[in-house]
């Protein structure tokens, strides 16, 4: 999901700098943010001051590219980078996803919105059929792995 | 009134370098008070040049700075539709995302 894909229409008196996108990080997703490449320092967890995204190329998390932990309402959250999009998986579905908008004008001054994204999965699977074949009644046993193999061409 | 920056007209930079350029801005005179309005954030000097009835000219200028200390404001899209999907690489590398409903 893109930034602009969130913004409705932000605006600064001035001139807006840039705007950027960062979801809640869920625990859950581990295996797939380190899979992803955000696991900084490839020790296979993603922590919260030490991985994120180095966005511009510089080589360094600078610049907003860190996870960070924000503490709102008593509730500690870790929240992935500011970037240009946010990513999300599987293992998301079912769960509240925290997606914040951030904007910053040309002189620094930042502002940002929030919406709480509930995650599910409405698109069917999809089935990948073999191709036809014409199986005698003596092939049980080939039949049995074609159909063995069919079950493996469903995805999701 | 003179500003510090590139030197610009109708908003196309005819200027590479910084430098003090003297531009014009309209004054409303509200309560009695000289107002100019609209100024964007930078330096900026205004010289004032006071004469008497006989032609005796004293000149001084004040310099300031335009500050922008107001925030954007964020407008967020809260009926999003989010639908994984994988057609953008390999595994899950983003969502697809609708306005919703």
């Amino acid at each position: 999901m893109n930034a602009k894909d969130v913004d409705e229409g932000s605006w600064d008196n001035c001139a807006m700098d840039r705007i950027k996108l960062r979801r809640s990080y869920n625990a859950d997703c581990q295996a797939d943010f380190v899979a992803k490449g955000y696991d900084w320092d490839k020790n296979n967890k993603i922590e919260a001051g030490k991985d994120g995204w180095d966005e511009n190329g510089d080589g360094t998390l600078q610049d907003h590219e860190k996870f960070v932990s924000v503490t709102r309402n008593g509730v500690a959250t870790i929240m992935t980078p500011w970037l240009d999009y946010a990513e999300f998986f599987c293992c998301d579905l079912g769960n509240k996803v925290v997606v914040e908008l951030g904007g910053w004008d040309k002189s620094g001054n930042f502002s940002y919105c929030w919406s709480e994204q509930l995650i599910e999965d409405k698109v069917l699977p999809t089935y990948i059929l073999p191709w036809a074949v014409t199986i005698k009644c003596t092939d049980r046993a080939w039949v049995e792995g074609l159909l063995t193999a069919a079950g493996k061409g469903l995805w999701m | 009134m003179e500003r510090w920056g590139l030197k610009y007209a109708y908003g196309i930079p005819l200027s590479t370098d910084y430098a003090w350029y003297e531009e014009t801005y309209q004054v409303m005179v509200v309560g009695g008070r000289p107002l100019v309005t609209g100024l964007a954030p930078g330096r900026y000097k205004f010289h004032i040049e006071a004469f008497d009835h006989c032609y005796n000219k004293a000149a001084t200028y004040k310099e300031f700075r335009v500050l922008d200390k107001i925030a954007p404001v964020m407008k967020c899209d809260d009926q999003l539709n989010i639908t994984l999907s994988n057609a953008q690489g390999a595994g899950l590398r983003a969502a697809i995302p609708n306005p919703g409903l």
